[in-house]
């Protein structure tokens, strides 16, 4: 299956991404919102060293998310 | 003349705040606390056009929620400390993420002005925004800076000073959350109306929003209010019914429509010319974070800073013993020769203080080398690079800045523990800091190895040590992720800022701030522990003993007989031990201690008097007290027991607790007694030493 969700921690470098859900608490998930990781944003893959941590493109800025944060955000291809 | 401005700079991080702030005040800067918590309050004061202006950098952050303690301190200084005025800088190049603080700003009503910093890198880039559009769109006077070249600073004070004294023209703009969520704000605002104390404080919409957002800081605000429980019977039964609209993601919605209003003014006021293209950070980044280069680029720099740092040093460092040398004769002769009152000023305060002045060239240096790597946009990449690892011990990359500066001191590493979030995390990586061996601790392995190890080879034990402390470091760091401190690492996300050319201001600013911590340290506690030390080694006080015979009598002399007993396995004699009794003071004492307890007068590392009266120190019996393995047992010892005063006292202001001071140096010295022990006896088994 093409569709299904997955961690981002799964996502190879150069594929881009829809963000789909961030399963995590409370106050992550403000955080990931305060640096424009919302469902719907297009991410683009720049470095992933699997299983994480990763390096993505969100709009104009450059984030690197740490091991555990990866494998909770889930994306869509 | 008019009363004093008060500016407050905001902005996330990396969007070239610390610059404007350096560009506005200049050297005219003062550093502190908020009170109560450690987040540095930086203030620095310039006068533009008669008008005195007080300019308070707040920490960057990416919004105004309650997650962090950065946040809460801006949050409160801006509605508490009723700033005159409020500048946000916004990178120009990241717009859109930049923006989503400032609408939390415009939602607090504060006056507001918008530095659109790095305009030429999105220029650069391909974007052109229409300004005058733009800041009707937000209802914000917007100016346009390129704070590394110093443009536009004067235009921005300028339009601050004009809103500050209530000349803004702008009609204010507030961002819309859709029909559903604004029939749930009114009615929160009327019943909030009731309570005008507070509203004299916060804007009801404001306090509306977080309430809806669910904000822990606001909810106690409210707790105070004698309307509380209509207040959150209203908040509750608002969320409720927007929870059966929209699910359980409520904060979602609100950041969904703030990003929505954001979306919106962009679209209409900024163009793109050019396709994205990959930048020349993109193309850096493809070798610098590459899964198989990154690592040894990596260590190849940090080798090369190390290598840099002493070399670089080696000259001042020569001059300002020189300096002492020539300040302990002059003085000397000022005094009676032999009086206590001689010996006071050339051994304890000259010779104390002046050995640990000694550092402050490879110290600041190496602060200027971790300055260049901070500013150039480098140790982000690098904290990338190394995350992989410090996973492994149960840490994230981030716990990696402190423990790289641990090396030069570890006090301001310590200090700069506060960027990492997670209690757990910060708690672990405060203690193992110490083992990071801090150019302190220098001297005494280069005074061990000079004299017991060939030349050749001295080296090679010196950087032995270094690894030694690395990989106490790391199993330490995984036993107390384990046992003191269970339970999974925080996730981390952090932004990644494109390669920049740091400013030489930049850089100086930033040695400066982590250099003067070291010292203030040489200046206050070394400066007393000199003297305590002093004190007890030369009472009670007979002028007519020699200094050998005089520290035997000492009281330091009884404290290292009597914890002889102790040092003995370790292979140590009564003299070591008066020396590691000074070393808690700074570890750079136990040089100086050993120079007076050998009477080769001033003596540091270099000094061969010393090296050759530790070579043929005797023990009654006729056996040497020293050699290479006693010598190695002692360099293990120094690198991992008490941390000095000054780092102890950071651990207790950072920890906010006598508890974690005492810990670390309960199991510092218990570590250090046991690593020396292997060392020692083990050696002896071997059949290594004598």
């Amino acid at each position: 299956m093409e569709n299904l969700p997955m961690a981002l921690s799964m996502v190879r470098s150069g594929e881009e991404v829809t963000l789909v859900d961030i399963q995590g608490g409370f106050g992550m998930r403000r955080k990931l919102t305060d640096m424009g990781l919302i469902p719907g944003v297009r991410l683009r893959l720049i470095h992933s060293h699997l299983p994480g941590p990763v390096i993505v493109q969100v709009g104009d800025s450059r984030l690197m998310l740490g091991h555990g944060m990866a494998q909770r955000v889930m994306v869509r291809r | 003349m008019d009363k004093e401005i008060t500016i407050a700079l905001t902005g996330n991080p990396n969007s070239g705040k610390t610059t404007v702030f350096n560009n506005l005040t200049g050297a005219r800067q003062h550093v502190g606390n908020y009170p109560g918590v450690t987040v540095e309050k930086k203030e620095g004061k310039l006068k533009y056009r008669d008008q005195d202006i007080n300019v308070v950098d707040l920490p960057g952050t990416y919004s105004l929620t309650a997650y962090s303690i950065d946040e809460i301190v801006a949050r409160d200084f801006v509605i508490e400390g009723k700033p005159d005025v409020v500048i946000d800088i916004v990178d120009a190049s990241n717009l859109e993420r930049n923006l989503y603080l400032a609408t939390q700003f415009m939602e607090l009503g504060v006056p507001l002005v918008i530095a659109l910093n790095m305009s030429d890198v999105a220029k650069a880039r391909g974007q052109q925004i229409n300004k005058q559009r733009l800041s009707e769109l937000l209802g914000v006077p917007l100016i346009p800076t390129v704070a590394n070249r110093k443009k536009g600073m004067n235009e921005l004070i300028d339009e601050a000073v004009k809103v500050a004294e209530g000349k803004g023209s702008l009609r204010k703009i507030t961002v819309s959350y859709g029909k559903e969520v604004e029939e749930e704000i009114l009615k929160i605002e009327q019943i909030l109306e009731k309570d005008k104390a507070l509203l004299e404080k916060y804007p009801a919409r404001w306090l509306s929003v977080k309430l809806l957002e669910n904000d822990n800081e606001v909810q106690k605000k409210i707790k105070k209010s004698p309307y509380a429980g209509e207040i959150l019977a209203q908040v509750e039964s608002s969320i409720s019914h927007l929870k059966n609209i929209f699910g359980d993601d409520l904060e979602l919605v609100i950041a969904d429509r703030r990003y929505g209003f954001i979306n919106g003014a962009c679209h209409e006021s900024v163009e793109r010319t050019a396709e994205e293209r990959l930048s020349t950070s993109d193309n850096i980044d493809k070798v610098i974070t590459n899964r198989i280069l990154g690592l040894p680029i990596f260590l190849a720099l940090m080798w090369l800073v190390f290598k840099t740092t002493f070399k670089l040093s080696e000259a001042p460092m020569g001059w300002i013993e020189k300096t002492q040398e020539w300040l302990g004769a002059t003085l000397g002769h000022l005094f009676a020769e032999g009086s206590a009152l001689q010996s006071l000023v050339v051994d304890g305060i000259i010779g104390g203080v002046g050995s640990v002045l000694v550092f402050v060239p490879i110290i600041f240096l190496l602060f200027l080398a971790i300055a260049v790597l901070e500013d150039s946009g480098y140790m982000a990449r690098a904290v990338f690079i190394m995350d992989r690892l410090m996973h492994k011990i149960g840490l994230h990359g981030r716990s990696f800045i402190p423990m790289i500066l641990g090396f030069g001191c570890n006090v301001p590493a310590i200090m700069a523990t506060r960027t990492i979030e997670d209690r757990r995390n910060r708690l672990v990586t405060i203690l193992i800091n110490p083992l990071m061996s801090c150019g302190a601790r220098l001297p005494v392995y280069t005074l061990l190895a000079g004299a017991f190890f060939n030349e050749r080879i001295a080296g090679n034990v010196i950087f032995s040590i270094y690894m030694l402390g690395i990989v106490l470091a790391v199993i330490v760091a995984k036993l107390f992720r384990k046992f003191l401190f269970p339970g999974p690492s925080a996730p981390f996300v952090m932004e990644l800022p494109p390669y920049r050319m740091p400013t030489l201001k930049g850089l100086l600013i930033h040695m400066w701030e982590r250099g003067v911590v070291y010292l203030k340290k040489a200046g206050t506690i070394i400066f007393a522990g000199c003297v305590l030390i002093w004190f007890l080694s030369n009472f009670p006080y007979n002028p007519k003993d020699s200094g050998y015979e005089r520290l035997e009598k000492s009281y330091a002399g009884r404290i290292g007989r009597f914890i002889e007993p102790v040092m003995k396995p370790l292979g140590f004699d009564w003299k070591i031990g008066v020396g590691l009794v000074g070393g808690f003071i700074a570890k750079e004492i136990v040089v100086g201690t050993l120079g007076v307890l050998y009477q080769v007068g001033e003596a540091d590392e270099e000094s061969e008097s010393l090296r050759a009266a530790l070579q043929n120190d005797k023990y009654p019996d006729g056996r040497n007290v020293y050699n290479p393995l006693v010598a190695y047992a002692l360099m293990v010892f120094v690198l991992i027991y008490v941390p000095c005063v000054a780092c102890i006292a950071a651990i207790k202001r950072e920890t906010n607790s006598w508890r974690w001071p005492l810990f670390s140096t309960f199991y510092l010295t218990a570590l250090a007694w046991i690593m020396a022990l292997i060392v020692y006896q083990g050696g002896r088994l071997l059949g290594l030493g004598g």
